[in-house]
């Protein structure tokens, strides 16, 4: 063996390929799909609007940051505010529900029970988004079956008046985007080697404090990989907000619709979307600051000094 | 752009007085866009906007159906992609269109005239549409722009039944490129039973919007319709692109109106059926559907009214236009001329409640005693109240306007 391998060691080196090429149809992906129709995007925010009858969405000359002072008024700072409330409480939620469902799922439940919730919670995502979250108005219409039903029952006096409110919004965001978070908690969590949770409880932790002190800084990626396809995509969404919520689940992505659609204003919707890009990232370096900061102060604090207890 | 007062439709008496300098402007544009189009290689758009002899369909899609003969009637195949308004077709003729016509309808829909175009504009040349459904002041940009195919009117034998007063409208005189299919107009919708004052006008809807129907109330989802109530109540044309004009709208809809509107929906009907709503603005012929959803949904749609907008209104009025584009002209043809067919057209009226271009559904629809009539014709003097909207310098403040209202509304 040892021979025929040395023999044939030449070839073989000149037949590999390099190491990132399995990598090459995800960076096409990426190159095409994402980076290219991002410069556009860039390009397009310092270009200007065609007049009416002129052919093309945008006219590639008069570049100047015009768009950009046009989007930055107050309007966009009011709605971008409201976007930042309805995410961030949105994703907050998200994770306040998923936490224990993961959890339960990871450690307590059985093989083949975990395969059938992993299936219920993504069954729902089989169906188009606008269809499953529309089927909400008809269960909380105000003359829909469950307000008849409670208002029969004598549990109300009044019909269900929860659509277009902002608790809808929260309902259809939360709806919506939970698996998102429900999957890559489930995954950091399940990994967790339940010898890990044994050892804390040998040591004297109860079970509050195992949970706090190993189970979750253990599960910290997947709760952080939650948040962001959770917030991400959140952020820019503007139509599962308005399915029930109404006038109340304005977002930012609507003035973007807004800019290029009704005004038919490329330039100007691809200088708010340049923005928002920005100010999404920077909340998010804001919130992982935060929370390291947070974590070094507890780890401060939490240190044990090895000296004294020798 | 200057803009003189410029008035589109007016229907009846048509006192429609036009600058024609837009006209001329745009097809000087038109041909100057011929040059660069060509420049670009997209043959389909080159033919629609450079030459006006050209008449057949783009790009070989068809090279042995289109002869130099004119053909008695048209004959099609395959399938039509419409791109049409939001439950705007009847049903029953959609699902007939292959026995009838050999072609089946493939339809999909947009929410607003600009996004038909933004849709057209960004993938020309290949946006897999046969027929659209555009509004008439949007025809000239669209035309100007090369979207839509010049008609050829020897495939419409029915061309003749449409009703000339619709023809020759200022956005396209000569119909080359748009065939009038329906019009109508916008007012409120409201459950008698929740208010004790009877209301009669836009300043009745604006006052309404304040006191009893706070946050019950839905208005339409467009700039255009959220500006107008508050111009038409003070008696401002809904075109107005006076500075002052549009300052004091902001002001009024961002202070006083927003905050007391549930939702905007361009479509209440259904939500009106299952109780989101106890008024709402509406185009007449959705807030006629609303009178079947309500009774479907087992409600009672007794105590509903319906108000047509006054002291003034809008009147709007869609075309059927082919795209330059578009890989099955002929069916498209197939299925209009179908349309200008006065069973068909009534058969429409019925399901949409919108008034027809084609001569004689109005007696017919009269004889068969159709439901809520009031809301389909109106009488003369509704008709004199009526403003068709314009595409003006306006547009860009209209929609920051609007934009405003929906953040104080998202507050």
């Amino acid at each position: 063996m040892g021979t025929v391998l040395q023999a044939s060691s030449g070839a073989r080196r000149r037949l590999r390929a390099p190491r990132f090429s399995l990598a090459i149809p995800a960076m096409f992906w990426y190159v095409f799909f994402y980076a290219i129709p991002v410069a556009f995007i860039v390009v397009y925010s310092f270009a200007s609007k065609p007049a009416s009858g002129e052919a093309g969405l945008v006219r590639l000359s008069g570049w100047s940051f015009e768009n950009y002072s046009a989007v930055w008024d107050d309007t966009f700072r009011q709605v971008f505010k409201n976007t930042m409330v309805i995410a961030g409480f949105g994703t907050l939620l998200c994770a306040l529900i998923s936490l224990p469902v993961a959890y339960f799922m990871a450690t307590k439940a059985g093989p083949k029970l975990k395969a059938a919730l992993l299936l219920l919670v993504i069954i729902p995502f089989w169906m188009s988004f606008f269809v499953r979250t529309a089927a909400w108005r008809i269960v909380l219409a105000p003359k829909g079956w469950l307000s008849n039903f409670l208002l029969d029952i004598g549990l109300r006096d009044t019909p269900i008046g929860v659509l277009d409110s902002k608790p809808a919004v929260f309902l259809a965001v939360v709806y919506n985007y939970l698996p998102l978070m429900i999957f890559p908690m489930f995954v950091s969590l399940e990994r967790i080697e339940p010898v890990l949770r044994e050892a804390s409880k040998d040591l004297g932790a109860g079970r509050v404090k195992t949970f706090f002190s190993v189970t979750l800084p253990l599960a910290s990626p997947g709760i952080t990989a939650g948040a962001i396809l959770v917030f991400i995509p959140l952020a820019g969404d503007f139509v599962t907000a308005t399915v029930l919520g109404g006038a109340k689940g304005n977002m930012i992505g609507r003035n973007i619709y807004s800019f290029v659609i009704e005004s038919q204003n490329l330039p100007k919707g691809a200088a708010a979307a340049m923005l928002l890009i920005v100010m999404i990232l920077a909340m998010i370096v804001i919130a992982f600051t935060i929370i390291k900061g947070v974590q070094l102060l507890l780890q401060r604090n939490r240190a044990v000094d090895l000296g004294r207890v020798g | 752009m200057s803009h003189e007062e410029v008035k589109i439709l007016a229907p009846q008496g048509f006192l429609t007085e036009l600058t024609r300098r837009r006209f001329l402007l745009a097809g000087a544009g038109t041909a100057g866009l011929a040059g660069l189009l060509a420049a670009c290689g997209s043959d389909a758009a080159e033919d629609a906007a450079g030459d006006p002899a050209a008449t057949t369909t783009p790009a070989g899609a068809d090279a042995p159906a289109a002869t130099n003969a004119a053909p008695a009637a048209p004959k099609a195949s395959g399938t039509v992609s419409l791109y049409t308004w939001g439950d705007y077709h009847a049903p029953e003729l959609v699902e007939a269109a292959p026995d009838e016509l050999g072609i089946s309808m493939n339809v999909q829909f947009y929410a607003s005239n600009e996004e038909l175009i933004a849709k057209l504009e960004a993938t020309k040349g290949n946006s897999g549409y046969d027929l659209v459904v555009p509004t008439g002041p949007y025809l000239p940009q669209m035309i100007s722009k090369g979207l839509l195919l010049k008609l050829d009117k020897g495939k419409i034998p029915n061309w003749g039944n449409l009703d000339p007063a619709y023809l020759g409208r200022e956005w396209d005189p000569a119909n080359d490129f748009a065939v009038p299919r329906d019009w109508g107009s916008t007012g409120f919708f409201y459950d008698k039973s929740k208010i004790n004052r009877p209301m009669a006008t836009w300043a009745d809807f604006l006052d309404g919007t304040q006191k009893e129907w706070s946050g019950q109330v839905s208005w339409l989802d467009t700039s255009d319709n959220v500006l107008g109530p508050y111009f038409w109540a003070n008696g401002i044309s809904w075109n107005t692109e006076k500075a002052e004009d549009l300052d004091a709208a902001e002001d009024f809809l961002v202070n006083k109106i927003a905050k007391h509107v549930k939702a905007f929906d361009s479509y209440p009907s259904s939500k009106i059926a299952e109780g989101a709503y106890i008024a709402s603005a509406a185009w007449n012929g959705d807030a006629r559907q609303a009178y079947f959803r309500i009774l479907d949904a087992g409600g009672d749609p007794e105590p509903w009214t319906w108000v047509l907008g006054a002291p003034m209104t809008e009147i709007w009025m869609d075309h059927y236009a082919i795209p330059a584009d578009a890989k099955n002209p002929d069916g498209a043809y197939a299925w209009i001329n179908w349309m200008l067919d006065p069973e068909a057209a009534f058969t429409d009226l019925s399901y949409i409640g919108y008034n027809m271009t084609v001569t004689g559904t109005e007696p017919k629809a009269k004889a068969a005693n159709l439901e809520y009539l009031d809301m389909i014709y109106f009488t003369p003097e509704q008709i004199k109240s009526m403003e068709g909207g314009i595409v003006n310098s306006a547009q860009d403040r209209k929609v920051d306007i609007y934009n405003k209202v929906k953040a104080a509304a998202g507050g």
